[in-house]
């Protein structure tokens, strides 16, 4: 199994699309404007008809390259590749404006390097555990778990929790329209024969992450990104993260953890870790000043998520955040279906998916080393030019997949939906969540009512009990911290 | 990328509550907040006439047991984030600024028909010749005039089209005018462009 998985990596269209993602994500991240998630969304279809080891590779390359890319227009401009970089800006830029652009980065690749590996080995580790875990849960639990996501989804947006949880019930309605599967019925169709297969999961996610993104860029006044100076090698942060052995290691566990858990993801992960390392660090003053602990742990934990990231989805089938619940698409296009059967079923493809993961960082930091002057030159492209860049790309992807131009007029409604939320600075990502949890949600009950003979027997197996004693003490935690927060308030 | 920052309507209150609600209000969110509740309202009022009521089925076995718990988690959210925007949106003084961002929303719906004739114009004019004409055309729209950024699209749209129809044989097929080549170029376009 280990020897067919790692073999597997070997073959000549997998290797090809390790270097194509890896390549492309790290370009694709260092432009600001673009990201992984719109890459990813544009890309989804063109991966249905590839093998689902080389589909996968692909994503999961840009996926974690976009992070490394991301970091040099945050430290060299001000400006994040991606969002998740965006704290990578506060000590990053004031390093170049010291005049130590290079070590930034050096520190912000080696940092990445790190949580990326430290993350799959963690993944490797945990996988026979998985495997053993896996099986034991049932409809009721997997129910439980996407139950926590949900939760978490809401909760995990501090300040919008309202609006989260608004447009997270908006994508679980989405995702009910059309014909339902046990009596044939309709829901919310109005008659519309296109409305029959409901919303299609990928036209709503082109639309929301790439059309709307390319309306913003085309809509907003043209800017073409400064190009970032850096003078000397890159090489040697490498050598000086062992000096901050504590920071990384603290921020690529907490990456761990936060990517494991569904809901919660990149930001909060780099934010609980910089909070850490300013509260242990001998020099807090410096952070938001150019503290390379603060560029370590934002960049460590942040890459730490994407293998993390894949404990839920392959372990549950449930998606923690919007990246893996476009992949779990490519997943079901291909019949393999992740969740606990997987482990005793693929156990060859997941060996193959880890080894996959492991090489991408590898290759990611080896083109980086050599092509970081090229790319700081290369992202160069005015807003505008990209908005038609992204818009033209778009097609590719909702067309492609049933050739309906309504796919692509409902595209072009979510891209301005979507616009609206970008430029109200409302999360999109709960939409999505709210379509994929949504079906888990609404196909595990169904699967567990047949047991069901009052409510509590939904929470009385072991694993479901569990998760929902987390639920509420997640929620009482959340309400607790914003009774605290008043009680201050009216104190001062 | 510099980002306009809409006009904050911005109000006292605690930091509970804008843990919860999110105080920091955007201009037009309170149009938005109370678009989003008429649709929610909308679809909550329609259940009965848009889904199945199956009599001897339990209540939460009825095909709109899901639709309804969503619409009721819907409407309960939009309801209570309008209220908290519309208890502390200052009309007078965001008067101006939710009306210069409604008109801002409105500016993408250009693109989306540029968009959606470019859909329509690649079953005419098949995917190489329509992705040209729509760079081309948005480059121009964009205000990019010169050679440069002509063929700069040009190359754009190019590599768009083998990448994705000729290398990785993506699903979309060949325009009406193909039908109008020579019958060898005819079939090469149809497969590779």
């Amino acid at each position: 199994m280990l020897v067919e998985g790692i073999t597997a990596v070997l073959r000549l269209d997998v290797m090809l699309a390790l270097f194509v993602g890896a390549i492309g994500g790290v370009i694709i991240g260092a432009i600001p404007g673009v990201g992984a998630a719109v890459a990813i969304a544009i890309l989804l279809p063109a991966t249905f008809s590839m093998d689902p080891l080389v589909g996968l590779t692909l994503l999961l390359g840009i996926y974690g390259a976009s992070m490394y890319g991301g970091a040099i227009p945050a430290i060299l401009i001000n400006t994040p590749g991606t969002p998740v970089n965006a704290l990578t800006t506060y000590d990053g830029y004031p390093m170049t404006l010291r005049g130590e652009g290079s070590r930034a980065i050096s520190l912000a690749y080696s940092a990445s390097f790190f949580g990326g590996i430290f993350s799959v080995l963690c993944l490797m580790i945990l996988s026979p555990y998985l495997a053993k875990v896996a099986p034991l849960f049932g409809s009721r639990d997997i129910f439980m778990a996407a139950l926590l996501g949900v939760v978490l989804v809401i909760v995990s947006h501090r300040g919008k929790a309202m609006i989260a949880g608004m447009l997270l019930f908006f994508g679980m309605f989405l995702n009910t329209v059309g014909m339902e599967n046990v009596r044939y019925s309709m829901r919310y169709t109005f008659e519309q024969d296109w409305l029959i297969s409901g919303f299609n999961l990928i036209v709503v996610l082109l639309g929301l992450f790439a059309i709307s993104q390319a309306f913003l860029l085309l809509t907003e006044k043209d800017s073409v990104p400064k190009q970032g100076e850096i003078s000397g090698g890159v090489l040697h942060g490498f050598k000086e993260l062992f000096q901050h052995k504590r920071v990384v290691t603290t921020s690529s566990t907490f990456g761990v953890v936060m990517g494991i858990i569904p809901g919660v993801g990149e930001f909060l992960s780099q934010f609980f870790s910089y909070s850490l390392a300013q509260k242990f660090s001998k020099t807090p003053e410096l952070f938001g000043n150019g503290a390379p602990e603060g560029i370590v742990a934002a960049e460590s934990a942040n890459n730490a998520v994407p293998a993390a990231a894949m404990v839920p989805l392959l372990a549950l089938g449930i998606p923690g955040e919007a990246l893996t619940a476009m992949m779990l698409s490519v997943f079901y296009v291909h019949n393999i279906i992740p969740g606990p059967a997987l482990f005793s079923t693929r156990p060859e493809f997941l060996v193959s998916l880890y080894t996959c993961l492991f090489v991408v960082n590898i290759v990611i930091v080896i083109f980086l080393l050599f092509s970081t002057r090229l790319i700081t030159k290369i992202i160069r492209i005015p807003t505008k030019f990209l908005g038609m860049c992204i818009l033209t790309l778009s097609l590719v992807g909702v067309y492609s997949l049933r050739n309906s131009p309504i796919d692509c007029a409902v595209a072009a409604v979510c891209g301005l939906f979507g616009f609206i939320l970008k430029r109200l600075d409302w999360p999109v990502v709960p939409v999505v969540l709210g379509m994929v949890l949504g079906r888990i949600l609404d196909e595990k009950f169904r699967n567990s009512l047949a047991r069901l003979k009052t409510p509590i027997d939904m929470i009385d197996r072991p694993i479901s009990g569990t998760i929902f004693a987390i639920i509420v003490l997640v929620l009482l935690a959340h309400f607790y911290g914003m009774y605290r927060a008043r009680s201050r308030r009216l104190a001062s | 990328m510099a980002k306009e920052k809409p006009q904050n309507a911005t109000h006292n209150s605690s930091r509970a509550e804008d843990e919860l609600f999110g105080r920091d209000q955007k201009s037009g969110e309170i149009v938005f907040a109370g678009f989003l509740l008429f649709i929610a309202l909308l679809l909550l009022a329609l259940i009965a006439q848009q889904t199945t009521y199956i009599k001897g089925m339990s209540f939460v076995s009825q095909p709109r047991f899901w639709p309804g718990l969503c619409l009721i988690g819907f409407v309960l959210c939009a309801a209570i984030h309008f209220y908290n925007v519309y208890k502390n949106f200052d009309f007078v003084a965001n008067k101006q600024a939710t009306i210069a961002e409604l008109r801002h929303w409105i500016s993408p719906l250009e693109y989306a028909i540029y968009f959606m004739v470019y859909v329509y114009s690649t079953q005419w004019l098949g995917y190489l010749f329509s992705t040209l004409l729509f760079s081309f055309f948005l480059v121009r729209r964009c205000g990019y005039s010169g050679r440069r950024w002509s063929l700069s699209a040009a190359g754009f749209a190019l590599i768009v089209v083998l990448f994705f129809k000729t290398f990785l044989q993506i699903r979309i097929p060949g325009g009406a005018l193909y039908e109008w080549f020579p019958a060898g170029l005819r079939n090469f376009m149809i497969l590779y462009l």
